[in-house]
């Protein structure tokens, strides 16, 4: 028997010890893109007046060092109007001082998938934010930083550790926003109008499920409800995107896409702000077809600026 | 508590060290023990249905020491009616009462009569299936003085909750587990080690491959009616090895599990993927389930020793109440029909006993003859299986539709069809595996046991690596539901 266990413990001993320092290594990889926001709530909870909401195209877009209102962007990459609304909920109660949600709603928005269980997005919303969204109980992966993603943690540790590269994690800044540097990697406008055609043609076929349309036209209602009770003043932005996304989307889906924020508007009295065609936006501000770079960052978060020190900042003030 | 979580992995080990090394010299606290991490095991789930499973347990025991001290045929069986009742009672109120209340009102309504029901919201006890079926042999056994009824009411107790089996099976016999509580057990250093690579295996069953595909076949299941033909038939094979790997994994982890209590559970699953008839499928699939139909239903109703209009009755009973034991849902019934329609030619033609020990044994590739049965069989159990899975028969009738139109010759569409890919050389992989081990108890049970130190550690390493970084989104075991 003692034989048994000794030969048991013998065996796992090997593999706990690379567990444990493969959890350890990823434990002290510089700090994520949740983590860096979360760090900055805490340490201006008292002053926040607006939070960015929204997936990648807000993390690059929105640079709150260019707008007026203290703010803070918590919009991640593919990050379902679920989170959204969980964050509302949450920091409504804790930041004393907010006053704005800058969500946004792109023409992917009503139709984006939820996260699912296994989604290592989910564990950081978990870990960082105490976000009990599709955490599986019990799951070894709701307890480990490396599990939740071996293949793409392999690769971050190799890249630290043995390569000496920064972690892309360090393109974001103190307050959420994420640089996204390049300019369609230097392609032109031929190649890149050809391969937005290549991409986003048949992209859709598989997307548009109702069943996610009412699950995060849900979201938006209860979005909307909460912040008019709250009295939290509510600005919805639709992101600009180069020609190359834009000339292949499916109209009549852009069609409900405004149709339904138009009814939500007009039962909820927000600001809602279209730049999806705007042709502010050339080619040298886009990183690749529906993501802004740093230039094109930096207009767009002047132009959103604008938008809310010009009608409600000063409004309130 | 799920085998394939943290709370089990500190659960076992704990139950192990207490049952081995602390109370190893009392045989009666190690009973004890069993039932005490058995409530444990099933109250971390839902602690108020402990109360059904002792009830059910002071019933079936109290049921067989009257039936040993009752002689009179009358009284024998009202007890045997008193067991029966209780059990399938329970059975029937948690299973089935908003099935046949949704139906009668549907039969109302369709012939000009509306009335009014009440649905109730019931939840199903998690392996109510399981253990009903188990304590019910007991008492028929003891009616039929197959068996002595216990005394020991610790022991009967620890044969009812005994944890690796309560859930999922495999449903034990008393006649084979019984008396291995009674008995004082023997650490035996070769039987734990083997049921840890049962264990292993079977995780490797679950998570990676029943788990894998698990996420195919749901998605592909869920939006059938946005599909091709061919992600369709994709889908059902994904959920073939969704629903074998899943039970047949369960099973493995139970047995494994009870070896190194010092128990020897029955086999449940025995290759069926390799069966070159129905028959043969039947008489590896779920064997516990499979064999107690034959003894409990299709044998006492005249078996095979009647005419042969009634043997087909007979047939087409026990496979639909077999369907009908999985679930209340139409869909299983017409799968189990369509299991005895599968069955009736070999019946007609007494050739269901034709292919009795595992294809092409000692040999490493079946004949052609073989292989092209074991095909025909596996499409057919393919076929079936649409209905199992299906949410209801006009979803299971569109399914199949859509499979045998023209769409099926186009390429496969869905999201996710990359990592399609790599489940499909998984479930290759697993097909090779098992296919060289099919004439053991389990597919790696001698695999590489002729090869050094080096290599068979490095193949349990790999396995362990696997499970770890391959292992798809954890689904809860797909027989809790039944």
């Amino acid at each position: 028997m003692t034989r048994f266990v000794l030969k048991v413990i013998q065996f796992i001993f090997p593999l706990l010890v690379i567990a444990i320092m493969l959890e350890v290594l990823t434990r002290h990889l510089p700090a994520d893109s949740y983590q860096i926001a979360r760090k900055y709530i805490d340490e201006n909870k008292d002053s926040i007046e607006m939070i960015i909401l929204g997936t990648s195209h807000n993390t690059s877009g929105v640079n709150p060092n260019f707008i007026n209102v203290k703010s803070v962007n918590l919009a991640n990459g593919s990050q379902p109007l679920e989170y959204d609304h969980f964050f509302i909920q949450k920091y409504v109660e804790e930041l004393p001082n907010l006053k704005y949600i800058l969500l946004e709603y792109s023409f992917h928005s009503l139709y984006y998938n939820p996260l699912s269980t296994k989604s290592w997005r989910a564990y950081y919303y978990n870990k960082h934010f105490d976000c009990n969204l599709n955490v599986n109980r019990f799951s070894i992966k709701k307890i480990s930083d490396f599990l939740i993603q071996p293949d793409r943690n392999i690769t971050r540790l190799y890249n630290y550790y043995i390569n000496q590269r920064a972690q892309s994690e360090n393109r974001v800044d103190t307050k959420g926003w994420e640089l996204m540097d390049g300019n369609f990697n230097g392609n032109s406008y031929e190649e890149v109008m050809y391969s937005g055609e290549k991409k986003y043609r048949n992209y859709w076929k598989d997307f548009f499920k109702e069943e996610n349309k009412k699950l995060n036209m849900n979201y938006l209602k209860e979005i909307f409800s909460l912040c008019r009770q709250k009295g939290i003043k509510v600005i919805v932005v639709t992101p600009p995107v180069f020609k190359s996304y834009s000339n292949f989307i499916r109209q009549d889906k852009y069609q409900i896409m405004q149709s339904v924020i138009q009814d939500f508007k007009t039962k909820y009295q927000f600001e809602y702000y279209n730049f999806f065609y705007d042709d502010r936006f050339k080619m040298a501000d886009y990183y690749n077809h529906n993501h802004l770079n740093g230039p094109g960052s930096t207009k767009y978060s002047l132009i959103l600026n604008e938008v809310v020190t010009q009608h409600w900042y000063a409004s309130d003030h | 508590m799920l085998f394939n979580s943290i709370d089990f992995a500190f659960f076992l080990p704990i139950v192990f060290i207490l049952y081995w090394f602390v109370l190893n010299r009392n045989l009666k606290l190690q009973n004890l023990l069993v039932i005490a991490a058995s409530y444990v095991f099933y109250g971390w789930w839902d602690w108020r249905f402990l109360s059904l499973m002792l009830f059910s347990t002071i019933v079936d025991y109290s049921v067989g020491r009257l039936l040993k001290n009752t002689s009179g045929q009358t009284k024998r069986r009202l007890l045997l009616l008193t067991s029966i009742i209780v059990n399938i009672g329970f059975l029937g109120f948690f299973k089935y009462y908003n099935f046949f209340v949704d139906n009668f009102t549907a039969a109302f309504s369709f012939f000009g009569r509306p009335i009014n029901s009440h649905s109730l919201h019931i939840i199903l006890p998690v392996g109510i299936s399981f253990y009903t079926f188990q304590t019910l042999s007991y008492t028929i056994d003891v009616y039929k003085q197959k068996i002595e009824p216990t005394k020991d009411f610790l022991a009967f107790s620890a044969f009812v909750c005994f944890f690796p089996q309560l859930v999922a099976g495999p449903i034990e016999r008393a006649i084979n587990l019984l008396p291995q509580f009674y008995s004082k057990r023997v650490f035996d250093y070769s039987k734990a080690v083997d049921g840890l690579k049962q264990i292993l295996w079977g995780l490797f069953k679950k998570i990676v491959i029943a788990d894998n595909c698990a996420e195919f076949a749901n998605h592909i299941f869920n939006n059938s009616s946005e599909m091709n033909g061919s992600t369709l038939l994709l889908g059902v094979i994904f959920f073939a090895f969704q629903i074998y790997g899943d039970f047949s994994g369960y099973s493995d982890i139970a047995i494994g599990t009870s070896r190194l209590f010092g128990f020897n559970l029955m086999r449940n699953f025995a290759f069926p993927y390799f069966s070159r008839d129905i028959a043969e499928f039947w008489r590896r699939w779920h064997i516990s389930l499979s064999t107690w139909f034959r003894d409990y239903l299709y044998i006492p109703l005249g078996g095979s020793k009647v005419v042969i209009s009634k043997q087909i009755r007979n047939t087409f009973i026990v496979f639909v109440v077999s369907g009908f034991w999985h679930g209340a849902n139409w869909t299983f019934i017409v799968w189990g029909a369509l299991n005895a329609i599968y069955f009736l030619p070999l019946l007609l033609t007494k050739s269901n006993r034709n292919h009795i020990d595992i294809v092409a044994k000692g040999k490493n590739i079946p004949h052609f003859k073989d292989l092209i049965l074991m095909l025909v069989t596996f499409s057919i159990t393919l076929f079936a299986w649409i209905f199992f899975r299906a949410e209801n028969i006009s979803h299971a009738f569109d399914y199949i539709s859509t499979i045998f139109s023209i769409s099926v010759f186009e390429f496969p569409t869905f999201v996710g069809i990359r990592r399609s890919l790599t489940t499909l050389i998984l479930i290759l992989l697993f097909i090779l595996i098992e296919w060289h081990g099919r004439e053991n108890q389990y597919a790696i049970e001698k695999l590489m046991l002729k090869q050094n130190k080096l290599v068979r550690y490095s193949m349990y390493y790999s396995l362990v690596l696997v499970i770890f970084w391959l292992g798809g989104d954890k689904q809860e075991f797909i027989y809790f539901q039944f």
